[in-house]
C-alpha cells in the first residue's frame, strides 16, 4: 500500500468539499431558524404552541428522499402549467438542492432539540430576570448560556446526519463524500479504499464532538422545583406575526409541497390504485415488519449503550463520532463479517438489518436519553434507593415512568430511521425481502413510475404511524388528568 | 450502655477540590434527637447523604446499630439501612400521586399491604395531610402540601433512623407545632432516632438531646 492510496484523489476531495458545504450550511440554515423559534414559544405565551410544534415536527417524519421527489415533482408540475421554467428544475438539481431539501427534512430535528432544552428552564427563573431586565437582556443573559449545549449538539447531530444522506444529493446529481465510498465498494470492489474514506467523516465528527463537549464547561441544571410553574407573560404581537409568517411558510414548504405533489400529481398522472397496493403487499409487510421490529430492538439497544458507554464523555464522544461513520461502510462491514456459510442464517435473514440499523442509530437513542436524564433531579432515583434496591420493581415504577418521554420520542425517531433508511438496505437486504425504500429507489432509476406515487403515499403513512401514536398516548394523558382535577 | 444508632469516625468528605468534611466524628445513640447547625453550605445536607448511603466519602467509617455500612466504600446499601430520609428539595415522584407514593414505600420495605391503609390514616393524621390531597400528584400541590407528603413518605415504613432536612420550611406555625408533636411521638413512641438539620428552632414541645454545630469542617457537640 502507498501512500497515494490514503490521500484523496481531486475527485474525492471536490467530493468531500460538497459533503461538507451541504452539512455545514444545513446545521447553519436550521439551527439560525430553530433558535428563535424554540425561545419564543418557550419564553412566551403562545397561542396554539402545541400545535405549532406538532406542525413543525411533521416534515421530519417525511425522509428526505421523499421530500425530493416531491420537490422535483411539484416543479414539473408547474413547469406543465407554464408557471416555472425549465432552469428552475436545473437550479433545485444541484449542492442548493440539497441544502433546501435537507434543511426542510432536519429542521425539525434541531428544533426539538433546542426547545425541549428551553422548555426545562424554571419559569421562575425568568420571572426572577423579568424584575430588572429587558426580555432581550434575559435571552442573551439567561436563556442562551443556560441551552448553549443543545444548541451545539442540534447543530451537530444536523451535520452529521446531512454529512451522511447520501440519497438526495444522489438524486440530484450531486458528487458527495458518500457516493465515492459507495463507487469504491460497488463498481471499483475496492472495500479497502471505502472502509478508509469511511474514517474521513469519523475523524471529521470526532473532532468536532470532542470540541464541542471537551472545551466549554458544561452547565448542566435540572429543576427541583415541583410547583405549579408560573405564567408565561403574553408574547408581543411582532413575535406572534412572526412566528405565524414563518408556521406557514415552512408548513407550505416542509408538509404542503410533498403532499400537494403526491396527490395532485397522483390525481392527474399516476393514480394510486388498489391494485398496486395489493401488487405491493409483500413490500409493505416487509418494510412494517423490519420497521417495528427495529424500532423496539434500536430503543432496547440505545438503553444498553447508554448505561455502558455513554456516562463518561469519551464514551459520548465516541458513539456519537460513530454517527458521521457513513451508513453503507456498516454495510460494507457486515458484509464482511456476515457474508459467510456459518452466519447465512444472519446474514440471508431480515436479522441482518435488524442488528445493522440497531448498531447504526442506536447513538442517536443514547444521545435522546442522554439529554433526558440531564434534567432529571437524581434525588429521584435515590428517594428509591431508600427503600429497595434498583430490581424490577424499582424499574418499573420509578426508572421506567421518568424516562418515558425520552423512550418514546427515540421510538419514534427509531420507527422513523428504519422506515426511511435506504443505504444500508440496498447493500444487505437478504434475497427475497424488499424495503418500500429500496423499491422506491429502484423504480427511480430504472425508470418505473406507475408506482412511484403509491410507494410514496405508503411511506409517508408508514412515517406517520408513531406521530399518531404518540398523540393518542398524550391526548389519552391529558383526559385523565381533567378527569382527576 | 444503650448502643449507637449513628456511629462516624474521621470522616472526610472532598467535592470539586473542597473539603465539606475533615476528620469529622459523631456518636448518635439510639431514640436520641439531635439537632445539626451550621452555616448554609457547610455540608449539613452533604453528611445527611452520606449517613443514608448515598454518597461515597473519600475516607472515615460509619456504623449503623453497629454493623458497618462504609468502610468509607458503602457496604451497607442505603435500603438496608432502615433510614427515612426527608430531603430539601422534598424528591417526589413527578408521575406519582400522593398515595402512590406512600404506598410504594411503605410496600417495598416489607410491611404488610393490610397494614398500610391504616398506617397511611394514622401518618396523614399526625402530620396534618387531608387524605383527599393523596389522590393528587406533586405538580397540583402547593409548597407546604408537598412538604408534608414528603415527611409522610419518610416516615410512612416505620424506619429505625429519620433524617430531616429543613423539615420546617413552608410550615405555618400551627402546622410547626403538629410536626414537632408529631416528632416528640415518633421518639418516644416508636423509638425513632431523628436527626434534623434545620436553619429553623423547633417548638419547645421537642427539644433535642443533642445540637452538634459545624466549624471548620468538623462537628462540634453543643452542650
Amino acid at each position: 500500500m502507498n501512500i497515494s492510496s490514503i490521500l484523496l484523489s481531486t475527485k474525492e476531495l471536490s467530493a468531500l468539499t460538497n459533503s461538507l458545504t451541504i452539512a455545514g450550511w444545513v446545521a447553519i440554515i436550521t439551527t439560525l431558524i430553530a433558535l428563535p423559534l424554540a425561545i419564543a414559544i418557550t419564553t412566551w405565551n403562545v397561542k396554539a404552541s402545541n400545535f405549532i410544534r406538532n406542525i413543525l415536527m411533521i416534515p421530519l417524519f417525511i425522509p428526505p428522499y421523499v421530500h425530493a421527489l416531491t420537490w422535483i415533482n411539484a416543479i414539473y408540475l408547474l413547469i406543465k402549467f407554464d408557471v416555472a421554467q425549465y432552469n428552475l428544475l436545473t437550479a433545485m438539481r444541484s449542492v442548493p438542492g440539497s441544502i433546501i431539501i435537507l434543511s426542510i427534512s432536519y429542521f425539525p430535528l434541531a428544533f426539538m432539540l433546542i426547545s425541549r432544552t428551553a422548555e426545562k428552564i424554571p419559569t421562575q427563573l425568568i420571572h426572577a430576570a423579568r424584575m430588572t431586565h429587558s426580555t432581550l437582556s434575559i435571552i442573551t443573559h439567561i436563556i442562551l448560556p443556560l441551552i448553549k449545549g443543545s444548541i451545539i449538539t442540534a447543530a451537530l447531530l444536523v451535520f452529521v446526519l446531512a454529512f451522511n444522506t447520501f440519497d438526495v444529493p444522489a438524486y440530484f446529481e450531486t458528487n458527495v463524500f458518500l457516493t465515492e465510498i459507495f463507487t469504491q465498494f460497488s463498481s471499483k470492489f475496492n472495500t479497502l479504499k471505502a472502509l478508509q474514506l469511511s474514517a474521513v467523516p469519523f475523524v471529521i465528527s470526532a473532532g468536532l464532538w470532542t470540541m464541542a463537549l471537551l472545551i466549554p464547561k458544561e452547565t448542566p441544571f435540572y429543576t427541583t422545583s415541583q410547583l405549579r410553574e408560573g405564567t408565561k407573560p403574553e408574547a408581543p404581537q411582532v413575535i406572534t406575526r412572526s412566528i405565524k409568517i414563518i408556521i406557514v411558510l415552512f408548513a407550505i414548504i416542509g408538509i404542503g409541497i410533498p403532499l400537494f405533489s403526491i396527490l395532485f400529481g397522483s390525481i392527474l398522472f399516476n393514480p394510486v390504485m388498489p391494485q398496486d397496493i395489493h401488487k405491493l403487499q409483500p413490500v409493505i409487510i416487509d418494510t412494517t415488519f423490519i420497521t417495528i421490529l427495529s424500532s423496539f430492538v434500536t430503543v432496547i439497544m440505545g438503553i444498553g449503550t447508554y448505561l455502558i458507554f455513554y456516562r463518561n464523555k469519551i464514551g459520548r464522544i465516541t458513539l456519537l463520532s460513530l454517527l458521521a461513520v457513513p451508513a453503507m461502510t456498516y454495510a460494507i462491514l457486515f458484509i464482511t463479517g456476515f457474508n459467510r456459510a456459518s452466519l447465512q442464517w444472519i446474514y440471508g435473514s431480515p436479522l441482518v438489518l435488524l442488528a445493522a440499523y440497531g448498531l447504526r442509530f442506536l447513538p442517536i437513542i443514547s444521545e435522546i436519553i442522554y439529554g433526558h436524564v440531564q434534567f432529571l433531579n437524581q434525588q429521584f432515583l435515590q428517594a428509591s434507593l431508600l427503600v429497595r434496591p434498583i430490581d424490577y420493581i424499582s424499574i418499573r415504577k420509578i426508572i421506567l415512568p421518568l424516562m418515558m418521554p425520552a423512550l418514546v420520542i427515540g421510538w419514534g425517531i427509531a420507527w422513523w430511521l428504519a422506515a426511511s433508511e435506504l443505504p444500508i438496505t440496498l447493500l444487505i437486504q437478504p434475497p427475497g425481502f424488499q424495503t418500500i425504500t429500496s423499491r422506491l429507489y429502484i423504480f427511480l432509476h430504472y425508470g418505473s413510475k406507475e408506482l412511484m406515487n403509491t410507494l410514496t403515499l405508503l411511506l409517508l403513512v408508514l412515517c406517520f404511524i408513531p406521530i399518531i401514536i404518540v398523540q393518542s398516548l398524550v391526548l389519552s394523558k391529558q383526559s385523565n388528568v381533567k378527569k382527576r382535577n | 450502655m444503650s448502643k449507637n444508632a449513628i456511629s462516624i469516625k474521621n470522616l472526610t468528605y472532598e467535592i470539586n477540590g473542597t473539603t465539606i468534611l475533615q476528620g469529622a466524628s459523631i456518636d448518635i445513640g439510639e431514640k436520641e434527637l439531635v439537632s445539626i447547625k451550621g452555616p448554609s453550605g457547610c455540608g449539613k445536607t452533604t453528611l445527611l447523604s452520606i449517613i443514608a448511603g448515598l454518597t461515597t466519602p473519600q475516607s472515615g467509617e460509619i456504623s449503623i446499630f453497629n454493623q458497618k455500612a462504609n468502610t468509607p466504600h458503602i457496604v451497607l446499601p442505603p435500603y438496608k439501612r432502615s433510614i427515612g430520609l426527608l430531603f430539601q428539595d422534598l424528591a417526589l415522584w413527578p408521575h406519582m400521586s400522593g398515595y402512590d407514593q406512600l404506598k410504594y414505600v411503605f410496600e417495598s420495605t416489607s410491611n404488610s399491604s393490610n397494614d398500610f391503609e391504616r398506617r397511611m390514616s394514622e401518618t396523614c393524621e399526625r402530620i396534618g395531610l387531608p387524605k383527599e390531597l393523596l389522590e393528587k400528584r406533586p405538580s397540583q400541590l402547593s409548597r407546604g402540601q408537598q412538604q408534608r407528603l414528603a415527611i409522610a413518605r419518610a416516615v410512612i415504613h416505620h424506619p429505625k433512623i429519620l433524617l430531616l432536612d429543613e423539615p420546617l420550611t413552608a410550615l405555618d406555625q400551627d402546622l410547626r407545632q403538629q410536626f414537632a408533636t408529631f416528632l416528640a411521638t415518633l421518639k418516644n413512641e416508636a423509638q425513632t432516632t431523628i436527626v434534623i438539620v434545620s436553619h429553623d428552632l423547633l417548638p419547645d414541645i421537642v427539644k433535642p438531646d443533642h445540637e452538634y454545630l459545624y466549624s471548620n469542617e468538623k462537628l462540634i457537640k453543643n452542650f
